[in-house]
């Protein structure tokens, strides 16, 4: 019933958290007030989801009194969509509850699990925004649904055809995937269009992967650089190569040929309604750079070059290119020290972005 | 009328695509399209300019008919009601279109 009224979704559709965020460092303090309530609105709804009136109206006396709260712990939500369009649908395991004997469900719940431990080992980063934030995802969503995608507030996997893709929580890449957008939103919230979609694309990839390579390990050598290696059905197929853009899957009876390019002489030049412009296209030049910087460090992928490209994604600007990319990544790397300069600039050479 | 269909965005990274022209369809079909158009008051209708979400598909239809040319766009979680039975007979006829 409250959900009708306080629709999780149609809420996020007009103030996205990260404008949100925005507002509240406003110098107009008409604008910050608005931006506030709507941050206790947006609490609001998360907690009261499922329980009564009487509660509820208890919760929202308590909400004008207290501040929300930083969890330092992790905290993970996982619901069925029921194969409908509804979000977020049921809760169905929650931190701490035992295997729900449903694959996608323990599937999602193990994998928010292992990116919060990255990022709060490697990085020391509190979930998602740094304060803790509750990660929910939703399984089952729509029928046979061909994907999965972050809206703002929470991640979203669909069950796939059984015939071109699997379902989307196979991988731990892709969980890793969508949860750093989350991540990318709240720290330079990268314009989800052209080079900045792209970069915004690459850092999703390139954490994805590093996520994949800290619970297997993995040294640099021994990755295998894909994204979303089980996801598309066929043994010699994945979604992305970061070692290899271009070559994920070839002459694949539906999809063609992986269209990404390594290089610059090779961007491609998409119009908006393309991918919104190129953004999961062009992605495989920066993704590439990472791979030679971290092949050339060695070790393990997130000891140095990942934490470069932590602080990058701390330090850049919403609409940032390729070339601003290369220039701050270069710049960070060089506090680090001379060898860790030299590879970073021989990853952006190598993809021609300088 | 010509209706021009691309559904991208998504996590792989795929562009979808249906074109559609109505004098070479069954006219039933034809009326079911021309139908939705018209009560959607396609050629007037303006929506918000929507920040595309990460991963999440975004559909663009472009409608020619005599003189007049019009194109939207929206996401697949923000269908406005009156085109739902369109996109939903659209997405059917979909594409993918190889790189
Ligand atoms: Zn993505």
């Amino acid at each position: 019933m409250i959900e009708k009224y306080f629709c999780h979704d149609d809420f996020c559709r007009i103030i996205p958290p990260y404008m949100i965020d925005k507002l509240l460092e406003s110098k107009d303090s008409k604008i910050r007030k608005m931006a506030l309530l709507s941050f206790k609105i947006d609490n609001f709804i998360r907690s009261v989801r499922f329980i009564h009136k009487k509660e509820r109206d208890l919760l929202m006396e308590e909400l004008k009194i207290k501040p929300v709260k930083i969890v330092k712990k992790k905290i993970r939500h996982i619901y069925d969509s029921q194969n409908s369009q509804h979000l977020p649908g049921i809760l169905v395991r929650k931190e701490g509850d035992k295997l729900s004997n449903d694959k996608e469900v323990d599937e999602a719940y193990e994998y928010l699990g292992d990116t919060y431990d990255f990022y709060n080992t490697i990085f020391k980063r509190n979930s998602i925004d740094n304060k803790g934030m509750r990660l929910d995802a939703s399984v089952h969503y729509g029928d046979h649904y061909n994907n999965a995608f972050w809206n703002g507030w929470q991640m979203v996997f669909g069950d796939g055809d059984g015939k071109i893709f699997n379902r989307f929580t196979l991988d731990l890449d892709v969980v890793g995937h969508e949860l750093t957008h989350g991540v990318t939103q709240h720290e330079c919230a990268l314009i989800y269009r052209f080079q900045s979609g792209a970069l915004n694309e690459s850092f999703s990839d390139i954490f994805g992967s590093m996520i994949k390579q800290f619970k297997l390990n993995q040294t640099v050598d021994q990755a295998d650089w894909l994204i979303g290696a089980n996801l598309l059905i066929g043994e010699k197929y994945a979604i992305r190569s970061l070692k290899s853009p271009g070559t994920a899957y070839v002459n694949h009876p539906q999809l063609g040929t992986d269209p990404q390019p390594s290089t610059m002489d090779k961007y491609k030049d998409l119009e908006i309604y393309q991918d919104n412009g190129g953004v999961h296209v062009n992605c495989g030049i920066p993704n590439h750079a990472f791979y030679v910087a971290a092949m050339e460090l060695g070790g393990y992928a997130w000891e140095k070059v990942g934490l470069i490209w932590y602080k990058l994604l701390q330090k850049l600007d919403s609409n940032a290119n390729f070339e601003r990319a290369a220039k701050l990544s270069i710049e960070i790397a060089e506090e680090m020290g001379e060898q860790e300069r030299e590879a970073v600039i021989k990853g952006w050479k190598e993809v021609m972005v300088i | 009328m010509k209706i021009k269909f691309i559904q991208s965005g998504g996590f792989a990274g795929i562009v979808k695509e249906a074109n559609i022209d109505t004098d070479k369809i069954p006219k039933d079909t034809a009326d079911f399209f021309q139908d939705i158009i018209t009560n959607a008051d396609f050629f007037n209708l303006q929506l918000k300019d929507e920040q595309p979400m990460p991963d999440v598909e975004q559909i663009y239809i472009t409608v020619e008919q005599e003189d007049k040319s019009h194109m939207i766009s929206f996401s697949t979680l923000n269908i406005p009601e009156k085109l739902k039975p369109l996109v939903d007979e659209i997405q059917k006829q979909m594409e993918i279109k190889k790189f």
